[in-house]
């Protein structure tokens, strides 16, 4: 078997010359004082590959109509074998991120990580942070039960407030005057299309600029490098 | 730092990078091994109790003459899935005494034509017989088939009498000769 996989990986790495790309992402150097803090981009990375895997499952079993995407999602839930689980996993690594994405931001923020040269990752973060929470306001409807439907009501008034462009928002996001059938495909195709590809190539990029620039210095890191240089 | 003076051959970096593959193997795993289960479950045909629906009445006994088929309109209420589908069938109920019923599917079994009862007629030397008229399938009242073109006596349909009630599921027992 070992012989195997060094015999299928020799192959390719006869071919492909991937070793240099892989010690680039992995062996690379990281300065003193990083710790437990500097992980929590990459736990909010895992609920999203996590999200995207219970979520191609689920919608196997869901139905984006209003007269049955109630009855598929109790069908999930008490019906396919293990469907309660892999419906509970998406739910709460779904809000996992949402903590971890903040979590994540307030370290970066009070380590100041996003200062010179590193204002390109936290502005790519934003986008990825609005993303986060779009994939949560539509996934929050799916389940069209009171819950998902008042919310997504007073979420999309909320968007009508704005001036001027209120309005339209408000229709553009409900495909429509009132909230129905349209509104329910809409976030359903935002849900499990556009926001999960716009995630993934946004992370794509953050993960490029965290490696290629590397991780900054704590600021406590910093202070004792300065006292130790005089 | 104090060098580690045991000779074990794992060397601490080799000692992490094990134990950061099998932790992220087990959690894979567990995290795979519900979701294949989710995935193959249709084909494991656990069949959830829902073949052919639920059983519904078709008809009285008492409704039902003696020799001569009768035929009948319900809904079958069937679960596919998440939905409950309601669709129009028919049948043909036979009784020869009153006792025993036979619900035949009411397709000719050469290409799906509905048939009908003829109490006379060419076709089996003026006896009451069932005629498909697509290509002049003809049935005896058993099902047998008389002459023209059909493979196999006509379909049953899965059946009970509970009571005075026939009642069916949708579920078609092939003709046998």
């Amino acid at each position: 078997m070992k012989a195997l996989l060094t015999g299928v990986g020799g192959w390719i790495e006869e071919r492909l010359e991937l070793r240099p790309l892989i010690s680039a992402f992995l062996d690379r150097k990281i300065p003193a004082g990083v710790g437990w803090l500097n992980t929590l981009g990459s736990a909010t990375m895992v609920t999203f590959i996590i999200l995207a895997a219970t979520g191609i499952f689920l919608s196997m079993s869901y139905s984006p109509s209003p007269d049955h995407a109630w009855d598929s999602i109790q069908y999930i839930t008490e019906e396919v074998p293990f469907g309660s689980l892999v419906r509970g996993i998406h739910y709460w690594a779904a809000n996992a991120m949402v903590v971890l994405v903040f979590l994540h931001m307030l370290r970066v923020y009070f380590m100041a990580a996003y200062k010179y040269p590193r204002e390109m990752t936290w502005i790519v973060g934003v986008f990825l942070l609005l993303l986060v929470l779009g994939a949560a306001f539509t996934g929050y409807l799916l389940p069209w039960d009171q819950k998902a439907y008042w919310a997504t009501t007073v979420g999309t008034k909320i968007a009508g407030t704005v001036p001027v462009m209120g309005e339209f928002q408000r229709k553009l996001l409900l495909g429509g005057t009132e909230m129905g059938a349209a509104t329910l495909t809409r976030f359903y195709a935002l849900h499990m299309l556009v926001i999960p590809v716009g995630i993934a190539l946004l992370i794509g990029g953050h993960l490029f600029l965290v490696i290629r620039q590397g991780i900054a210095t704590p600021p406590d890191q910093q202070i004792k490098d300065r006292n130790d240089a005089r | 730092m104090r060098r580690s003076t045991n000779n074990s051959s794992v060397s601490r970096r080799n000692f992490l990078k094990y134990s950061v593959v099998g932790i992220t193997g087990v959690i894979s795993a567990v995290l795979a091994v519900p979701l294949v289960r989710y995935f193959i479950s249709p084909a494991l045909g656990s069949a959830e109790g829902a073949e052919g629906g639920e059983w519904t009445v078709i008809a009285r006994t008492t409704e039902i003459p003696v020799g001569k088929p009768l035929r009948v309109e319900y809904e079958q209420r069937k679960k596919d899935s998440w939905m409950l589908t309601t669709r129009r069938k028919a049948a043909w109920i036979v009784t020869q005494d009153g006792q025993n019923f036979t619900v035949f599917d009411p397709h000719c079994t050469h290409l799906g034509c509905p048939y009908t009862w003829m109490e006379t007629g060419d076709w089996n030397k003026g006896q009451p017989h069932f005629h498909s008229p697509c290509h002049n399938g003809i049935f005896a009242i058993d099902g047998t088939v008389i002459s023209g073109p059909p493979p196999r006596p006509l379909d049953r349909v899965m059946s009970k009498v509970e009571g005075d009630a026939v009642m069916v599921k949708d579920v078609v027992i092939r003709g046998r000769a």
